[in-house]
């Protein structure tokens, strides 16, 4: 036989070393090579033979005995080679045609399977293999790059329902990068000419990892099939297993859906917020608080997206739901600290909700039976491929049970929501893109017929998208929101209803551009034209005495002007810096009062009023706000990063309490009231083991304020028209130390997250110009949870909490009055400390069958709330008695253990 | 389940009634020794001045932190600088004068500001804000009604209780034409105390008691639109029915006017009083009053100094108009013979006597 004068040189060793490819050809026993192959056993030294050679070896693993593999030969051929291999195991090979080897037990290879045997080995390697199985070329063998060098835009589809998928991760090994696809479910890549291996994962699809020949320039369309079985589950993982390495910026969290649904939850209600307590640095100061709070910020000061649509308030029933309905959810996103420049507005976080398209194919259900809530939702096509709908329900039933209740105050009470998600889009092109949606929401709660809140939020947004070409994509919004509350007291001579309402609609354009695989450039404008009703006091009923007064309305634009730039040095360094500016208008028409003293203003010491015409410019203000993220690959397994982002706010919600309730107006930036501003500095360390089986982190992160605002002992803040007299000027500081370790796959799996954060305020005639805690200062924070899978089906969940107690103000002594009434003296502003808050939850969840034929699927979880009961205190009070000493009490709201079992249905 | 109702039900009872747990929260710092001014000048004839000077007292504990030492107590009229010492009172606890319309040293009348000073034995001296004397308007009609309440305690107990509210029916308006006025209702009742009920030597007295509530009647008149004459209802006192309505009761209503940071005052201790402490309640304040140090400003003094100007109006509610409630005593005996009878004296008129008011015959009003 002649030998071929080509030579293959493959420098095989265990790490995925560099494969040099000089020239195939397809006879197996002509082609000779230089090898030198290490690895751990010989099944991975025959992988690492196929990926180089292209010859496929087919081999029983459990025949194989364990040797380890270090060969070095010259000038081999692929049957020499394989000869050195199997020396001494008993095993030989069978060349079969020109493109495979067989091996198997010596002298039984040929004399006992030889006819039955080939044949069906015939039949096998000629069916058509599937799409993951095969190699992928990009470009032709006849037109392979001269320089080497090639661009690969790949774009990767949902199988079955042929749209893109968005926040995919894409590793490509050899390079040791990481991609994320973005709205078009693409990603474009530079990368030498040759063969590769790539990995895609992403929450909901089977994991992949690809075979790609790369001889040029051209596109790369991946399709996924969406996960058939539960077993899938277990190893799927929602980023790609070094994404928490490669991601540029510190201080982000992409929410795993997958294991939000899983979480043990309160009355069996999923719920996206209070999963996210689960993350380090995300808190809140007790059930029933309404938001959450980021590294010790606000509730107000945090930006929550529904996709270009903001939220005021994400809470149903006073905070023990989240307004998401988890079903439509697509991804999750939290941007803790260094948001990239397209965000702004909020000084603390970002969390970008974004919702899914309805199915283009399909008709598809979806739905939820809990014990005092239930979901629906339906999506399909409207045109086939090219538009489709999603319409999502969710309710509440608790009032009809209320009313069962055999006590009055009990009766007499009401608890009620619902809230509900449509979605239309539209393609009309594949470059182009209409997205329609809207959501509506409204919460309704009454006590005793004493009190009440009623509160509705209600959104719609257009969004088109145009994709210019593989590097330039376009996406332009237009959104609007109303948040309107009504808080009403029922009876008495008090008895008023209070109302504020804040309206806003947004125009945005942003433009990305990915001139390069290593470099991304966005930028674009936003303008926000806010309307905000403070408040409106009335009276209510014809007993009442309140005096009706309302505050004007307030308007306000605020426009910003935004580029970032994300470059990769090398693969080790990427850079991403970005600028936004920003430009506040505080609107006429308003009157705005003089004082005699403007930096401490009193309502007594008004000197005239400033009239200001409809649309006037009242206050300007303007922010420059640098974004700044580097990430550096010490190794494969590790990496460091660093961010920096200065951040202003314009916009309140008004509220003296820890938390605020769904009644607190909110407030722009005024002449009086400037807006806050805060550099947010942060720095992590992040390394992966065992194959980014565990992923740890250590995050330090530094916050300080130079503009906020602290109200004054007893403020009048209701339907208050000077609300700069009530308030006090001041500054604050937020650090604290986030430490993760997370195991990503196996039987057993979770995290455990901890916390150390501090937040910290100095306002002048507070505690004597003194630092003192903020409401939401927990220093300690730690959150467990561990998932065991005895099996694909069946999840059991165990969800332990526990943080610092949070910061009161209570009393420390009495002085008495001449009548012999004691006046509580209370301690400086939250100069003490709650008991600590822990709790342990636990679920049990029954997840879909595995037969991907049927229609109709179920699901089960049961979970219990608060295991072990524990009375973690909402609120901490003293004994009303006025004449004795007093003792200090705490209650409990959710001091037992909460059962609750939920049906789960999908039907398409 | 036989009953999944059932179990939504307890589920969601439990969920509304939690738990209710003392604790202990330890203070940032050890409670401080501050100095407590209250001082009260009633317009009249006579008009009273009534002052007490105390120290700030922990939370938990019955005594002030330590003894305080007065050296004098001043009235002082602020235009003219007149002064009058405030003799002390040892049946009243505190510094107490008569001031007749032809006191020598000091003159009250309507429209005038007046300020206290105390000087301490250990040297310190304080002062108050001035404030005025403001007319008052006149009660127009007092007024009760009777209700019944159900509710559920913090800890989950449902109970029923039978209540009392007094109402007044006034115009806000100042008499004098100068606007809204700023009111603030005290209040007293006079209830009979029957030693040994059913014994024919038991003894019969009437105890008179300052009512002192968790909720201090106020009325602020800026919140109201001013000129338009109008009367309105205003609770001042709210009442569980209980032993001391068993022969009678005899309560009376002493409408105030006073200045706004006065009402602003009794405000804020109606605020740290109620409240609750829950996530949603604004926080507390401290409630200074108008008391400072002269020597040092930055020194903290509580208390409050203020002049009144006021009307009164009495009601005397007869057992049968609620229903004859019961006696507090005797105390039912126990069904456990082990247990040795309840004593038949639970209260003793004689010691009452030197306690406070107590009238060993009715007192006017008594009976309609």
């Amino acid at each position: 036989m002649k030998k071929t004068t080509a030579r293959l040189l493959i420098l095989l060793c265990i790490c995925a070393a560099p494969i040099a490819l000089a020239e195939a050809q397809s006879q197996i026993d002509t082609l000779t090579y230089t090898v030198s192959l290490q690895d751990d056993n010989l099944l991975g030294a025959f992988r690492q033979i196929e990926s180089a050679t292209g010859i496929r070896i087919y081999a029983n693993p459990a025949q194989l005995p364990e040797k380890e593999v270090d060969i070095s030969l010259e000038d081999a051929t692929l049957p020499e080679l394989i000869a050195q291999l199997l020396e001494g195991t008993g095993l030989t090979f069978q060349p079969y045609r020109d493109y495979a080897i067989v091996i198997g037990p010596t002298g039984r290879l040929n004399a006992q399977y030889a006819a039955s045997y080939f044949a069906t080995l015939e039949e096998a390697v000629a069916t058509e293999p599937s799409e993951a199985e095969r190699t992928l070329e990009i470009g032709s063998i006849e037109n392979i790059a001269p320089n080497g060098q090639a661009t690969v835009t790949a774009t990767l589809i949902d199988a079955e329902t042929d749209l893109p998928i968005v926040g995919a991760n894409v590793y490509w090994p050899a390079l040791e990068q990481g991609f994320t696809t973005d709205q078009n479910g693409q990603y474009t890549v530079q990368v030498p000419t040759g063969r590769y291996e790539v990995l895609i994962s992403f929450v909901g699809y089977e994991e992949r990892l690809q075979q790609i020949q790369v001889f040029n320039d051209g596109p790369l369309e991946i399709n996924l099939e969406p996960r058939a079985i539960e077993l899938s589950e277990v190893t799927i993982q929602s980023d790609s297993p070094e994404d928490n390495l490669d991601r540029t910026q510190v201080g982000v969290t992409q929410v795993d859906m997958m294991t939000v649904k899983r979480l043990p939850s309160f009355m069996g209600e999923t719920d996206v917020i209070k999963s996210l307590l689960l993350y380090p640095g995300v808190s809140t100061i007790g059930e029933g608080a309404i938001g959450f709070n980021v590294r010790g910020g606000e509730v107000d000061q945090n930006l929550i997206l529904q996709d270009d649509a903001i939220l005021f308030n994400p809470s149903h029933a006073l905070g023990f739901f989240s307004t998401l309905n988890t079903d439509l959810v697509q991804r999750v996103q939290l941007f803790k600290a260094t948001m990239p420049a397209t965000y702004g507005g909020r000084l603390s976080s970002v969390l970008d909700v974004e919702m899914r398209d309805g199915n283009f194919d399909g008709f598809q259900f979806k739905g939820g039976v809990g014990p005092v809530t239930s979901r629906i939702s339906a999506e399909g096509p409207v045109i086939a491929g090219k538009s489709s709908f999603l319409v999502g329900f969710r309710s509440s039933y608790t009032d009809w049970l209320l009313r069962t209740i055999d006590v009055l105050t009990v009766q007499r009470s009401s608890a009620f929501f619902y809230d509900l998600n449509v979605r239309y889009t539209h393609r009309f092109t594949e470059n182009h893109q209409l997205i329609l949606s809207g959501y509506s929401s409204d919460d309704e709660f009454t006590y005793n017929d004493e009190f009440g809140f009623d509160y509705q939020t209600l959104t719609g947004q257009a969004i088109y998208k145009t994709f210019f070409s593989d590097q330039a994509y376009n996406r332009l919004s237009l959104s609007y929101s109303r948040y309107r509350s009504e808080q009403t007291d029922f009876a008495g001579r008090e008895a008023a209803t209070l109302n504020n309402q804040i309206s806003y609609t947004r125009l945005k354009n942003q433009f990305t551009y990915n001139p390069t695989v290593d470099l991304t450039v966005e930028g674009g404008l936003a303008s926000v034209f806010y309307q905000v009703d403070p408040g409106d006091l009335a009276p209510f009923g014809d007993t009442s005495l309140v005096m009706s007064r309302s505050v004007p309305r307030e308007r306000a634009l605020e426009s910003a002007l935004f580029g970032q730039v994300t470059y990769a040095l090398s693969p080790a360094v990427e850079i991403s810096g970005g600028l936004r500016l920003v430009h506040y208008r505080f609107l006429g028409p308003g009157e705005v009062p003089n004082y005699e003293n403007p930096e401490d203003p009193e309502s007594e010491e008004i000197t005239d009023v400033s009239s200001y015409a409809s649309g006037e410019t009242i206050a300007t203000y303007n922010s420059l706000e640098p974004r700044m993220s580097v990430r550096y690959r010490l190794s494969p397994n590790t990496s460091i990063k660093a961010g920096y982002s200065r951040t202003a706010q314009f916009i309140n919600q008004i509220f003296n309490a820890d938390s605020p309730t769904p009644g607190n107006q909110y407030q722009l930036s005024t002449a009086y009231l400037e807006p806050n501003r805060a550099h947010n500095a942060s720095i992590g360390f992040f390394r992966n083991f065992a194959e980014n089986e565990w992923e740890t982190s250590v995050e330090v992160y530094g916050r300080t304020i130079d503009q906020l605002y602290d109200f004054k002992d007893f403020a009048a803040l209701r339907a208050n028209n000077n609300l700069e007299t009530e308030t006090l000027n001041g500054t604050g500081r937020a650090y604290g130390v986030e430490v993760s370790v997370k195991r990503n796959i196996g039987e057993w799996n979770g995290f455990v997250n901890y916390t150390y954060s501090r937040t910290e305020r100095q306002v002048t005639g507070i505690n004597r110009g003194e630092w003192y805690p903020s409401n939401f200062d927990l220093p300690h924070n730690l959150a467990m949870v561990v998932n065991f899978q005895p099996n694909q089906r069946h999840t059991i969940t165990l969800n332990f909490n526990y943080h610092r107690g949070r910061p009161v103000t209570a009393p420390v002594g009495t002085y008495e009055t001449l009548e012999g009434l004691r006046v509580p003296l209370y301690s400086s502003r939250n100069g003490l400390r709650i008991p600590d808050y822990h709790r342990l939850d636990f679920a049990y969840t029954i997840g879909m069958g595995y037969r991907k034929d049927r229609r109709f699927k179920t699901s089960w979880t049961i979970s219990v709330y608060n295991v072990y009961g524990r009375e973690n205190p909402f609120t901490v009070f003293y004994d009303r008695e006025i004449t004795l000493p007093g003792r200090a009490r705490q209650l409990a709201i959710l001091g037992n253990a909460f059962p609750a079992l939920t049906f789960n249905f999908e039907w398409k | 389940m036989r009953n999944p109702l059932l179990f939504l039900i307890g589920t969601l009872a439990l969920l509304l009634y939690g738990c209710v747990d003392t604790i202990i929260l330890d203070p940032d710092s050890d409670p401080n020794d501050n100095v407590v001014i209250n001082g009260k000048l009633t317009f009249g004839e006579p008009s009273t001045i009534f002052v007490q000077v105390n120290r700030f007292r922990p939370v938990d504990r019955f005594s002030n932190a330590s003894p305080v030492g007065v050296e004098r107590v001043d009235l002082i009229e602020v235009e003219s600088g007149d002064s009058y010492r405030v003799p002390v009172s040892t049946q009243r606890r505190g510094f107490f004068g008569e001031i007749t319309p032809g006191e020598p040293t000091i003159s009250i009348e309507l429209g005038r500001t007046y300020q206290i000073e105390v000087e301490l034995n250990e040297g310190g001296i304080y002062r108050s804000i001035p404030q005025e004397l403001y007319a008052v308007p006149q009660i127009e009609e007092l007024t009760y009604t009777l209700s019944e309440e159900r509710g559920m305690s913090p800890s989950g107990i449902p109970y029923q209780n039978d209540i009392i509210t007094y109402q007044v029916r006034t115009t806000y308006e100042r008499p004098d034409g100068a606007g809204n006025a700023n009111l603030l209702w005290s209040r007293r009742g006079i209830f009979e105390l029957d030693e040994m009920p059913g014994d024919d030597f038991s003894n019969i007295c009437y105890l008179e008691y300052p009512i002192v509530n968790a909720r201090t009647p106020i009325l602020r008149g800026a919140e109201f639109t001013e000129g338009t004459g109008q009367s309105i209802l205003v609770d001042v006192y709210r009442s569980n029915i209980n032993y001391r309505y068993a022969d009678g009761f005899l309560f009376t209503v002493f409408q105030q006017s006073v200045s706004r940071e006065v009402v602003d005052y009794w405000d804020h201790v109606n605020t740290v009083i109620n409240r609750t402490g829950t996530i949603s309640e604004d926080p507390a304040g401290e409630v200074r009053g108008n008391m400072f140090a002269v020597n040092d400003p930055e020194e903290i003094v509580y208390g409050i100094f203020y002049a009144v100007v006021q009307d009164s109006a009495s009601i005397y509610i007869s057992p049968g108009e609620v229903g004859n409630p019961g006696h507090l005593c005797p105390i039912p005996p126990s069904r456990d013979p082990l247990i040795p009878p309840t004593p038949t004296i639970c209260d003793d008129c004689e010691d009452l006597w030197e306690e406070g008011p107590v009238y060993l015959s009715p007192p006017p009003g008594w009976g309609g």
